[in-house]
């Protein structure tokens, strides 16, 4: 174990000193400095739908379902690419552990900073709309009446380190698989993650963004009220399925394990190779 | 045996990396000798198992190496160029490479500062790696290439970017190392670094072994090239009239100031006869020596880069 223990702490720690670090913090806190912009130059919004579909439209579309797939895009396609290109991955590949195995820990180091760092944002952006604000009185009457901000926030708080662990073994995947892996990353989130998961066919269970989608209806049932939708509709997109979970692990553990093999039987050499 | 290669073949698409070659690498220093893409990183990555083998295979200590940690354990590497996570300092540099061999605790400090005054760092190993020189970096790199006491050391063109005075201390420190029962696998396209360090010798070109053995019974194989004797001595002339009547004397040439210079198809018999001519003529001689017996000039001759400038 120590040999992986050593593996798990040096990559969180230059995780954590890479100027990339910096890029990921500046996307995060993105939405948090946009709320204070508007909440201190905006005319004031008192209505609540409006503030409730603010805080949605910020927290799920641009947080969960923008910024952190692209921040794990970032550090996943160069989860183990980084290494080849610098060919530190050398050193890595030639000590006390197998290849799948400093696929692995990389892999839950850095998963496990930007998960805290996502969550942190997130608290952030919770609190850089709502703080301040008596949300009960401004619901008391309406339909919304049943939304509770704290509930809110720790449905995003346990979604947000799904959707990294998700996005991130994705990426990685793609990272070891393509000698391009920011434009199939691209490509990939494009037609899975936006097109397949909003259209209403079977396929989409392999999208990740249709089964974070679903968790968080799950969790949040209000939020299906805040948009006057056909209930067909409605039920199509906003619905409650328990096996959200399972499938978006399922998804998590195969891209980990065909990662697990490309790490094994690919040769770990930079693209443009000395042929000496 | 150190190495086997058996039908050991490496392709990189249509391009040839290693071409079927079948030996073994022995005990003690082998030199790796070959101009640029002659195949001398592909086979040190094979024997490192970054590589797989594309037909044949290939055995380090008796034991498989591509993805077998329990074998590259016994490896110590020391790549080419500079693959350095470079906000690192040399001590964490070394001491994470170690944890990452199973090192921990007082076992860890000890090998640490071992390894760190073996390769005399010890006054900047606390410096970030991105301040250090090109000779600094060689030897980092060949203190985490030891640091988990290896059987085999593997240094991949250890030499290059130094300054003679670095030089020199690496071929002292590995003429040491060979000394404590290691063994080295090094390769470099500068021969004298490699000839200073030892006589043995895998020359590779083109993927093909060229050449294996002790650079003198290379030499030595090589029938159909005459060898050159070097004599520097007061009256060339009067010894070169004597050498010229034998018959396996093929040329003489005459160098400016007192050098004369014999191509001969049997060195013995031109050795045996010099030492009754001396005496006979009682002639003073500077200096008699094999001028191509370098392993240089065996590599021209069977490479055809002897007129290549800078090395190889």
């Amino acid at each position: 174990m120590r040999p992986i223990t050593a593996l798990f702490l040096f990559t969180i720690r230059q995780t954590l000193s890479s100027r990339k670090i910096w890029l990921t913090i500046l996307l995060l806190v993105a939405p948090s400095v946009l709320l204070l912009i508007l909440r201190n130059f905006a005319p004031p919004i008192d209505n609540a739908r409006d503030q409730w579909e603010i805080y949605h439209v910020f927290s799920q579309f641009f947080f969960i379902m923008g910024l952190v797939p692209l921040v794990c895009m970032v550090h996943g396609t160069a989860l183990i690419g980084a290494e080849v290109e610098a060919r530190t991955i050398v050193y890595l590949i030639t000590r006390r552990m197998r290849r799948a195995t400093v696929m692995l820990v990389k892999f839950a180091a850095t998963a496990l900073v930007l998960a805290i760092a996502c969550d942190v944002a997130m608290i952030s952006l919770h609190y850089c709309m709502l703080a301040g604000r008596d949300i009960p009185s401004l619901l008391a009457g309406t339909s919304l009446a049943d939304w509770n901000p704290s509930n809110a926030l720790r449905c995003y708080l346990y979604v947000i380190p799904i959707a990294v662990l998700s996005f991130l073994a994705i990426f990685s995947l793609i990272g070891l698989v393509s000698a391009r892996p920011l434009a199939l990353s691209v490509i990939y989130f494009v037609t899975v993650e936006l097109v397949l998961s909003n259209m209403p066919v079977r396929a989409r269970i392999y999208s990740v963004m249709h089964q974070l989608r679903v968790m968080m209806a799950g969790a949040m049932p209000g939020v299906s009220k805040l948009y006057e939708l056909p209930t067909e509709l409605r039920q199509e997109l906003y619905y409650e399925d328990a096996s959200a979970l399972p499938q978006i692990l399922g998804i998590v553990l195969t891209a980990l394990i065909l990662s697990a093999i490309l790490m094994t039987y690919r040769e770990l050499v930079p693209a443009k190779i000395s042929r000496d | 045996m150190v190495i086997e290669l058996n039908s050991l073949s490496k392709w990189y698409g249509e391009v040839i990396g290693l071409n079927n070659v079948t030996t073994t690498i022995g005990d003690g220093i082998t030199g790796l000798v070959g101009p640029n893409g002659a195949g001398k990183s592909t086979l040190m990555g094979l024997a490192m198992g970054q590589l797989r083998p594309s037909k044949g295979n290939i055995r380090v200590l008796g034991k498989a190496v591509w993805n077998n940690p329990a074998a590259l354990s016994d490896i110590g590497y020391c790549p080419e160029g500079d693959p350095f996570w470079p906000d690192l300092t040399g001590r964490q540099f070394v001491a994470f490479l170690a944890r990452a061999s199973g090192l921990y605790g007082a076992d860890l400090r000890k090998a640490l500062r071992e390894v760190i005054d073996l390769t005399g760092m010890t006054e900047n190993a606390d410096r970030a790696i991105k301040g250090y020189s090109k000779g600094m970096r060689q030897r980092i790199k060949i203190a985490q290439a030891l640091i988990h006491k290896p059987k085999l050391l593997i240094l991949d063109e250890p030499f290059t970017g130094t300054d003679p005075v670095g030089r020199h201390g690496l071929g002292n420190l590995f003429t040491d190392l060979a000394e404590r029962g290691i063994h080295i696998l090094i390769s470099s396209h500068v021969l004298h670094e490699v000839e200073a360090l030892t006589k043995q010798i895998l020359m590779i070109d083109h993927g093909r072994i060229v050449a294996q053995g002790h650079l003198t019974a290379v030499r030595k194989t090589m029938h159909n090239r005459p060898f050159a004797i070097r004599i520097r001595l007061d009256h060339p002339r009067r010894l070169a009239a004597r050498l010229a009547e034998m018959e396996a004397v093929t040329s003489l040439q005459m160098m400016p100031p007192n050098t004369l210079m014999v191509q001969t198809v049997s060195p013995d018999e031109v050795y045996d006869r010099l030492s009754d001519l001396i005496l006979d003529h009682g002639v003073a001689v500077q200096e008699i020596a094999a001028a191509d017996e370098s392993l240089e000039a065996i590599f021209g001759y069977l490479t055809g880069h002897r007129d290549r400038e800078g090395g190889l």
